[in-house]
Parts: structure tokens; C-alpha cells; sequence
């Protein structure tokens, strides 16, 4: 146990810890990622066995399994073990041998005690200084001590928010359509990242009342969801949510993930007069360089849809005037089995004949893709990240320093003041900072 | 690009490329004069290319953080701010600059043959994050490229003993001192880029609803910031200093471009998916 004790408290074992979490993640940034490719190239590492294993070694899978919890576990107790250990080193004191300056005073040891004094103390020096008036300590930068053990610590408690994000987190879309009210339950929900185990539903409705886009020169400025949270109690949160403007209510954010366009197509089949279709489609495709594919259930029939949010032109030179749907119009083409075929164009609140099929274009709103979060470690991790950021400032704008003077007053009664100094991480430049020291109460340049 | 704009950025870029013919006559010809007035270029491009960004900001609306042009813009200036920043502490650091300035101006050159046209700041990047985030990641850039910089001049000065009047050892810090500048630029780096991946992740579950999704630019964030914390500890804990030290802070330096410059070729979240 003791031996335990003694690697976890050895600074060699939590160098080498963080080099393997480095090595570990800079390894898992270069093998091939199926969150970040196509569909098909996902599909490709799947199939095969050993870049399907390799492809685990992703970060964002990685960090999901036992052996990264293990991996932070261990580095989290050597932490712990190296900033307790640490605690003992508060006290350090200048090194002996050669000083690092030396200078001759004018004018007897008890004015040049006095003087280094005063001088040290000007410049915000916690004094000490021996009765004999032979020798003076002087110190600075206790802070920068408790800055690195605060620092440390603070790792812990993001490590701690990391473990309650594992646990306990919710994070996951759902897509409403404008006018549509739709619960935040497990069937409503789409790109599931995290959910708490025996998840079913939240309590909690949202309703999207509307969706705008603002435009400057073609180029998106701003995002606005009107749009309201409520419990089955009927407590209700409403509000008009951008990006970077959340919704929070009952310890859940909403916010604005994505946008398209969902037209109300009725669909009705010539031939027998049965309506296929009949209600708001939520597409992707937002300008006309992206299609979608509706399929007509129960026939091998699909219909390929671009659309022209604000329509202009005729024949073969048609495109949009902007990505707002102020004239919206739909290329319809038709597609059985593999056959690509006939193609028409929708204008809004129109019929058009498409092979077998009628299609009317009653309505056009927008859907939006709603990303819902709730997190019990955000807590500790953001309150580690100040604390830590506190550590670190405390740490290097004020490290310790320790100076100490010797007055040397030989028979002829020539007196010379030696320093030695020690800085925690600059140990060189501080050298000069001593001589420049030693020159203020002199007035005399220090060898 | 404003036309203004243009001509700022452009007399910025002629005056440090000229500051660096300077300080390069400096080393190889011996022109102690010229190390004052490769200065005054820098400074006086500096300048220039403040001027560049301010008006670019000005035409725009909005800060230089969005494309690759504009951070370019941003990155090459805090680069040579940080360097202006330690020769006002340490001015025998001037002729660093020999080391620090072409990296800038690859840094804009770089910049300038993406597009340059100004974009109105889309929806995600507006937030009051973003001055955090943004500041802290260029001034981390700057400081950790400046160590760099440091300890090329120190392994250059430490493989023999030059004589007083040597170049190395005239217009370059001495290397204890230098070797004490690599870790200050190390650690404020480090402290920098700390800021910048917290305010990043508070940001982020905010914009995108977790603080950290392990996507490509976060964790090449913080390979980049543990590589840096594993320098830190080797030299406090363990005390390298001298060439160990200058070949790290050297050899670490590959973190900060795959960092800053490289992740931007693979598709990942911090794409806006909103656009």
C-alpha cells in the first residue's frame, strides 16, 4: 500500500501519465473517424474488421469506454498524491555557495541593514530581519504557491464534472415544425448523444410558433425561434431564441441547431383519387443545389424536390433571388425504380399534374431542429475552469521568490552585502533583478 | 478587401519584411545600427497592419475572427505583438525578430490567397465568448511561436563558446536568460490557451449544448495545451533546462500548427452547421 502511495506521489509516474493520455489522444486524433465522414465511407470502415477496430480509437468513442475512465481515474489520484506531497515544500530557502551578487557598502553594517530594509520594503518585500544585523531574508509570492495547489486541484473537480456529464447527461435534438406542439420524450427525439439509463420522457412540451431568418446581402445574420416550454402542469417559458441565446427551463437548454423548409404537399393518385400524401414534409434541402427524395408509400414511386425559395426566371435559365421564401416554387421530378422522369415546376398555393400523381402546394413553414441539454457536471467543470484559471494567474504572475542578504563588516570596517535569490521559474533573469536591487541601495554597480 | 485596407495591410507587410532585411544585416553583416532601425520597421508595421485590421473591422462590423484571411490577420498580429511586448521587458530580444517575423508574414501570406472579401459575422460567433476565446487562443499562438523562436537562438548559441564581440552573443539574450524567456513565453502561452479552452467550452454548451465533444479542433486544443503542461513540468519538476528545453519548445511547436492551421481541413463542428 505504502509502495502504492509512493508511485502515486512520485512527479516521474504523473509525467509519464500525462504523456500517454497525450500520446493516447494524438494516436486517436489521426485514425479515421466514422463521426466525421459520409455515410458511405462509415459504412466502409464498418466492414472492415481492422479499420473498424482502429476506428475506436477515435477520441470521441474512446471517451466513452472503461479504459479512458481508468486512464483520468489514475491521473486524477496521482494529482491528488502530488499536490498533497507538494504541501511540504512551502518553505524554501536561497541556495548557498557563491552569491549571486556582491557589493560594497558606504557607510557600517547598521546603515546598510537598515537601508536594505527600507529598500526591500518599498518594493512590497515581506521583510525578516535577524536581530544581529548580519543577516536579511526577503520574500515574495506566496500566492503563486497556493496558485499551482489550486490549480491542481481544480483538475479534480473538472474530472469530477466529467464523471456527473457521463452519468447523468441529456443531449439530444428534436425537430418542430412551425405551429407544431411535440413532447421531449424518447420517440421524439433525434440525434441522441447522451441519455440518462431508463430514460422515457422529460415532463416537458415545445411548442415553435415561428422560425425567421435575417438576411444582410444573402449572407445569414441572425436566427429567431419564437417558441415555448411547458410542463404538464401548464408552467410555461416563453421566449424568442437565437444562437447563442438559449431557452433554459426546469435545469434544460434548448437551442437552435438547424433549419429547413417543410412544404405541405397533398399528393393524390390520378387514377384512383386516394390521397398518398397529405401533410407539412420537414426537408433538407434549403437552395436549389440541394434535392430531396420524398417516397410515395406503397409504390416503387419517389419524388426528387429542389427548391427556389424566392423563384425568378423561365425555361432552362431559372435560380432564387435569396434563401427567403418570398416566391417559393418546387422542381418536382419523378422518379420510378431508377428511372429518373418528368419534371414540372410548384409555385405555392398551385396544382401540378406529375405522371400519375396530383400535387398541390398549400403551404410552406419552416422546421427547426432543437438541441436539448441538461448536464449536472457542467457545475464543476465550469467552476474547476475558474478556479484553475485563478491557480494558474496566481501561479505565474506571482512566483515565489526568496532573497537573502548577508553584511559582512571586516576590522577596517568596510562593509559588504552578499545576496543570494531564488526564483521559482526564472532563476537567470532574476539574477539581474538582484544586482539592480543591490545598485539601488549602493547607488554603486554590483559585481 | 477595402481598398484602405489594402494599402495599410500592404505598407505593414513591405515595413516587416524590410525590418527583417534589417536584422538580418545585423547578424550577417555586423550593422549594430541597423538592429534600431529593423525596429522602428517592425514597430512601424505594427502599426500599419493595426490600422489594416482596424478598418477591415470598421467596413465590416464585426472583429477580424471569421475565415481563414482574417484569422491570419489576427494570428500574424498577436505574433508580433507578443514578440513587441518581450523586447519592451527584455530588449537584447530585438533581433529575435530575425526568427519571429518571416513566420508572421508566411502566417499572412498564407492568409492572403484564401478569399479575402468581407462576410457579415454569422450567427455563431456572436457572442461576448468570442473576445475571450479568440484573444486567448491568438495570444497563446504568439507566445508559444515566440519560444519557439528562443530556442532556435539558443541551440544556435550553445553549441560553442563565442567570444564578447560574437553576434550570437552581442544581439541575442545570453543563454541563461534565454532559457528563462523560453519558459516565461511557455507559461504565459500556457496559461493563455488554458483560458482560451475554458471560455471555448463554456461557449460551446451554450451554442451547441456540451462543453466538450471531443470533435478535432477541441482535442487537438488540448494535445496541444497538455504537450505544453508536460514542458512546463519537465523543466519545474525535473529542472531540463538549457538545450533540453530549447529542443522542446522547438519540437512542441508542430502542436500549435496542426492546431491552429491544420484541423481547419477536416469537417468537424466547429464548421457552423447554421449557415
Amino acid at each position: 500500500m505504502l509502495r502504492l502511495l509512493k508511485t502515486f506521489k512520485s512527479r516521474k509516474f504523473a509525467v509519464y501519465l500525462l504523456t500517454i493520455v497525450t500520446a493516447v489522444l494524438v494516436i486517436g486524433s489521426f485514425v479515421p473517424n466514422p463521426n466525421f465522414v459520409t455515410p458511405a465511407e462509415a459504412e466502409k470502415i464498418r466492414n472492415n474488421p481492422v479499420m473498424n477496430f482502429v476506428s475506436k480509437l477515435n477520441p470521441m468513442d474512446l471517451s466513452k469506454t472503461w479504459f479512458f475512465y481508468g486512464l483520468f481515474s489514475v491521473l486524477a489520484l496521482s494529482i491528488v498524491a502530488c499536490t498533497l506531497d507538494r504541501l511540504k515544500y512551502r518553505q524554501r530557502t536561497p541556495q548557498t555557495g557563491e552569491p549571486v551578487a556582491a557589493v560594497e557598502y558606504n557607510g557600517g553594517g547598521e546603515k546598510a541593514f537598515l537601508t536594505l530594509g527600507q529598500v526591500l520594503r518599498a518594493k512590497k518585500w515581506q521583510v525578516n530581519m535577524k536581530g544581529d544585523e548580519a543577516e536579511v531574508l526577503a520574500e515574495k509570492g506566496r500566492w503563486g504557491f497556493w496558485g499551482s495547489i489550486l490549480f491542481h486541484a481544480s483538475i479534480l473537480l473538472m474530472v469530477l464534472g466529467g464523471m456527473f456529464t457521463a452519468a447523468g447527461s441529456f443531449l439530444a435534438g428534436i425537430v418542430v415544425t412551425e405551429g407544431q406542439t411535440l413532447p421531449v420524450a424518447k420517440e421524439s427525439l433525434v440525434n441522441i448523444a447522451r441519455l440518462p439509463r431508463a430514460f422515457s420522457q422529460t415532463g416537458l412540451n415545445v411548442r415553435l410558433d415561428t422560425f425567421r431568418p435575417e438576411l444582410v446581402d444573402g449572407s445569414a445574420v441572425k436566427y429567431t425561434a419564437s417558441m415555448a416550454v411547458f410542463d404538464e402542469k401548464g408552467n410555461e417559458t416563453y421566449k424568442d431564441v437565437g444562437i447563442n441565446d438559449a431557452l433554459t427551463f426546469k435545469g434544460y437548454r434548448f437551442m437552435l441547431e438547424n433549419y429547413g423548409f417543410a412544404p405541405w404537399f397533398e399528393i393524390e393518385d390520378a387514377r384512383t383519387g386516394g390521397v398518398v400524401i397529405d401533410s407539412y414534409i420537414n426537408l433538407v434541402g434549403r437552395q436549389a443545389q440541394e434535392y430531396d427524395v420524398v417516397s410515395l408509400p406503397g409504390t416503387d414511386v419517389s419524388i426528387r424536390t429542389y427548391i427556389y425559395p424566392d423563384f425568378k426566371g423561365q425555361g432552362e435559365n431559372i435560380s432564387t433571388k435569396s434563401v427567403l421564401p418570398n416566391n417559393p416554387v418546387y422542381k418536382l421530378v419523378y422518379i420510378q425504380g431508377n428511372r429518373l422522369g418528368k419534371e414540372v415546376l410548384l409555385p405555392l398555393k398551385k396544382e401540378v399534374q406529375l405522371e400519375n400523381y396530383k400535387i398541390r402546394f398549400k403551404d410552406l413553414r419552416y422546421w427547426t431542429n432543437i438541441k436539448i441539454a441538461s448536464d449536472p457536471g457542467e457545475g464543476p467543470m465550469f467552476a474547476g475552469f475558474i478556479l484553475g484559471c485563478i491557480g494558474l494567474s496566481l501561479r505565474f504572475l506571482d512566483p515565489r521568490k526568496v532573497l537573502r542578504f548577508e553584511i559582512v563588516e571586516n576590522e577596517a570596517g568596510q562593509v559588504l552585502i552578499r545576496a543570494w535569490g531564488y526564483h521559482s521559474y526564472a532563476p537567470d533573469l532574476f539574477k539581474e533583478k538582484i544586482r539592480e536591487l543591490l545598485e539601488e541601495v549602493t547607488g554603486e554597480k554590483s559585481e | 478587401m477595402h481598398q484602405l485596407e489594402g494599402i495599410f495591410l500592404w505598407t505593414g507587410m513591405f515595413s516587416y519584411l524590410f525590418g527583417f532585411a534589417f536584422f538580418l544585416a545585423v547578424v550577417t553583416f555586423k550593422k549594430e545600427a541597423w538592429q534600431k532601425r529593423g525596429w522602428y520597421l517592425v514597430v512601424a508595421g505594427l502599426i500599419a497592419q493595426t490600422a489594416s485590421m482596424v478598418t477591415r473591422w470598421i467596413v465590416s462590423g464585426h472583429p477580424p475572427v471569421q475565415g481563414n484571411y482574417e484569422n491570419s490577420l489576427l494570428g500574424s498580429w498577436f505574433l508580433i505583438l507578443v514578440y513587441f511586448y518581450g523586447v519592451l521587458k527584455y530588449p537584447r530580444m530585438k533581433t529575435v525578430g530575425a526568427f519571429i517575423i518571416p513566420a508572421a508574414l508566411m502566417v499572412l501570406g498564407w492568409g492572403l490567397k484564401t478569399p479575402v472579401e468581407i462576410e457579415p459575422l454569422t450567427p455563431p460567433y456572436q457572442s461576448n465568448w468570442l473576445w475571450i476565446h479568440v484573444n486567448f487562443a491568438w495570444l497563446a499562438f504568439g507566445a508559444f511561436t515566440v519560444a519557439t523562436a528562443l530556442g532556435i537562438v539558443y541551440l544556435f548559441k550553445e553549441r560553442r563558446e563565442y567570444p564578447q564581440e560574437h553576434f550570437l552573443t552581442k544581439y541575442f539574450p545570453g543563454l541563461d536568460q534565454n532559457d528563462d524567456l523560453i519558459l516565461g513565453f511557455i507559461a504565459f502561452g500556457f496559461v493563455s490557451q488554458a483560458l482560451m479552452i475554458g471560455s471555448g467550452s463554456i461557449w460551446a454548451s451554450s451554442l451547441w449544448g456540451s462543453y466538450w465533444s471531443w470533435d478535432p479542433v477541441e482535442t487537438w486544443s488540448l494535445i496541444c495545451w497538455a504537450a505544453y503542461g508536460l514542458i512546463l513540468h519537465l523543466r519545474l519538476t525535473w529542472g531540463w533546462r538549457g538545450r533540453r528545453l530549447a529542443w522542446l519548445a522547438v519540437v512542441a511547436l508542430p502542436t500549435v500548427i496542426i492546431y491552429f492551421w491544420g484541423i481547419g481541413f477536416v469537417n468537424q463542428l466547429h464548421t457552423p452547421l447554421f449557415r
